[in-house]
């Protein structure tokens, strides 16, 4: 079922039970997660949830309404203008297994392998047979990108699109959103694909984890898509259900590091900038690439901006409270920055052309997030390589199993 | 503790100072985005970001033409994406916590004022909302304020243009100004966009002769 303020069933004759506690939106249950005040319209106390009170409150004086779930078959055809490549057809094929043997599916899949893609043919399969589908990810800029790809294929069908504030609902058989929406679904879908598996929150946020199987009807088929999965999430989907896919679309090899010893910080601090990183970007520029520069805090990557405005007059700085966050990176898009300084937020779901990578204090970020920075470069078939730089103070084992990793995508040696 | 904006836990490391204050209800990220200003040249009077190619304010002198503008305004925030976002989840998504964020920032001195009156809500909407969300700011703060102004319903003041607030008539009516003439007040409004709100209110306030009238406005888009 669908929950849903229009909905004519009713669900709950209250939102949230405080004596447990628990919200029966979101399955919320940490008491310090619930905020209770006197109302003085109701003249009584009043408590809501906090957790999910974005998608509407459910609090201990409002029922709760649902409708139930409809399923209607699509035809679902799609066009995709490339042929796929052996891994990705062995993929796709993996899949439509999973999806007809109602078993859980884990893509091991090398940043830049067209992981979306590998998708069409087993979305559209569940579609025809009147599934619904859900293609979720925690990641809002993951959201639109895969929304913008899964129109332009599927053009013949209704896609819902929902995200923060963003509601374009179609029908809710085949659903684009971020894994918070999820809260609204119970026993709603039976294939969902959830991308970016290990991206914040949702490692952190076990009733994030929790909302995808409540949303999921009993024998749904779950595809988590990933290039940096944890022991936990490999453990959960068994390891005979790891697909690795250790290539990239265009064939060619990850790109991999360079690292320099040093400590920026120290240098900005004191207001100067290091010389090694003014010859790092005045290289990328001479050769006429493109270059995304990532911070580790926002402070220092104000600070260094402010620094090298002299030097380098183009440089765009972004963040993720930055309004102009979209604008920003269209305009990286279309060639008119060639230096952006940003925090982790671009660490996914972006691709660039001609781009190269620098990672300033690379001792400061996870295994995990160094693998996707350094998954930005060679995305595109017309230019496979890139360069990356990591600027730190000291060698992390972050860095060292981040090295070690794309080695052995490389080598095609990677195992579980 | 939690941040009652982003909801994740609050770790201070405890010394003297922080054992026996109050916990804030606000992380320091959070607490930091949501009192950015934007740079840029202000109106001097009403904060608003002018436009290179101004002299003066517009807003301000449109509103100088037909209305007694208050003594002083006070902004608290800059109506920033974040701060934007507080009041969408304050004001129509029902998030009451959020009004002891706003309190926590409310940094004011009310030795000058006598009375301190904030903008009302209609019947209709405070049915809807269940809270008056300037009062209620007040209330947290544990500021005592006078309910001197009654509004009746109008149509949601951020749903219309510039044009229609204008020309709209004015919503508010006295409810009891006995006892503030002569006295100095301060009037509070959580947004402050064109002033309509504002000045409205104020050309009621001024019929009964008080001492001076201040505003003071959570935010100022």
């Amino acid at each position: 079922m669908i929950l849903e303020r229009t909905g004519t069933i009713l669900f709950k004759n209250e939102g949230v039970d405080i004596t447990i506690p628990k919200c029966h939106r979101c399955g919320n249950g940490r008491r310090e997660h619930f905020y209770t005040y006197r109302s003085p319209l109701h003249e009584r106390k009043v408590s809501y949830c906090l957790k999910c009170v974005n998608l509407g409150r459910a609090d201990t004086m409002t029922p709760l309404y649902c409708s139930t779930s409809v399923d209607r078959c699509d035809s679902a055809g799609y066009i995709l203008d490339f042929e796929l490549t052996e891994q990705q057809a062995y993929a796709s094929d993996r899949i439509i297994g999973a999806l007809e043997g109602r078993q859980h599916l884990l893509l091991y899949a090398v940043t830049g392998a067209g992981k979306t893609e590998m998708t069409f043919a087993a979305v559209s399969r569940a579609r025809q047979n009147g599934m619904n589908v859900a293609f979720v990810s925690p990641r809002i800029d993951v959201v639109k990108e895969v929304y913008i790809r899964l129109g332009r294929a599927f053009s013949g069908s209704a896609i819902s699109l929902m995200y923060d504030g963003v509601k374009q609902v179609r029908g809710h058989h085949f659903v684009v959103c971020t894994i918070h929406q999820l809260y609204n679904y119970i026993d709603h879908f039976d294939f969902v694909i959830v991308d970016e598996t290990d991206a914040f929150p949702l490692p952190e946020d076990p009733l994030l984890m929790q909302s995808i199987s409540r949303a999921c009807r009993e024998g749904a088929s779950i595809i988590y898509m990933s290039a940096t999965p944890s022991r936990k999430l490999i453990r959960r989907v068994g390891k005979e259900n790891v697909v690795i896919l250790p290539e990239r679309y265009h064939g060619y090899k990850l790109a991999i590091p360079n690292i320099r010893y040093i400590d920026v910080r120290k240098g900005v601090y004191r207001n100067r900038v290091p010389a090694v990183c003014i010859k790092e970007l005045e290289g990328v520029l001479n050769a006429g690439r493109k270059v995304m520069v990532f911070f580790p805090d926002i402070a220092l990557m104000k600070k260094m901006h402010q620094l090298m405005l002299r030097e380098f007059p183009t440089i765009e700085t972004v963040y993720s409270a930055d309004p102009d966050r979209d604008g920003k990176v269209s305009r990286m898009r279309a060639g008119e920055t060639d230096i952006l300084f940003t925090t982790t937020i671009l660490e996914r779901g972006v691709t660039f052309d001609r781009l190269d990578v620098i990672i300033i204090h690379a001792e400061r970020f996870s295994k995990e997030s160094l693998v996707q920075m350094c998954g930005r470069v060679g995305r595109k078939w017309t230019d496979p390589i890139g360069n990356i730089c990591f600027m730190a103070a000291y060698r992390t084992s972050s860095i060292t199993a981040a090295q070690k990793m794309l080695k052995s995508f490389n080598a095609g040696s990677i195992r579980i | 503790m939690i941040c009652l904006y982003c909801h994740s836990n609050i770790q201070e490391e405890p010394d003297i100072i922080t054992l026996f204050k109050k916990p804030s209800p606000l992380c320091l990220v959070c607490r930091e985005l949501l009192t950015e200003w934007r740079t840029g040249l202000r109106c001097d009077f009403c904060h608003r970001l002018m436009e290179e190619d101004w002299h003066k304010c517009m807003d301000c002198d449109f509103l100088k033409r037909r209305f007694t503008p208050p003594a002083k305004i006070t902004c608290l925030l800059e109506y920033n994406q974040t701060v934007k976002m507080l009041f969408h989840r304050y004001k129509f998504m029902g998030d009451y916590a959020l009004s002891e964020v706003l309190a926590e920032l409310l940094d004011i001195d009310l030795q000058g004022y006598d009375a301190v009156i904030p903008i009302p809500l209609s019947e209709n909407r405070f049915r809807e909302r269940g809270y008056n969300q300037t009062a209620t700011v007040l209330e947290q703060k544990r500021i005592v304020y006078k309910e001197a102004l009654v509004t009746t319903d109008r149509a949601r003041q951020s749903e219309l243009s510039k044009v229609q607030r204008v020309n709209g008539e004015n919503p508010f009516s006295l409810l009891n100004g006995s006892g503030l003439r002569g006295q100095r007040l301060l009037l509070v409004d959580d947004i402050y966009t064109t002033g309509m709100t504002v000045h409205h209110a104020l050309e009621k306030l001024y019929t009964i002769s008080p001492a001076s009238v201040d505003v003071l406005t959570f935010s100022k888009a």
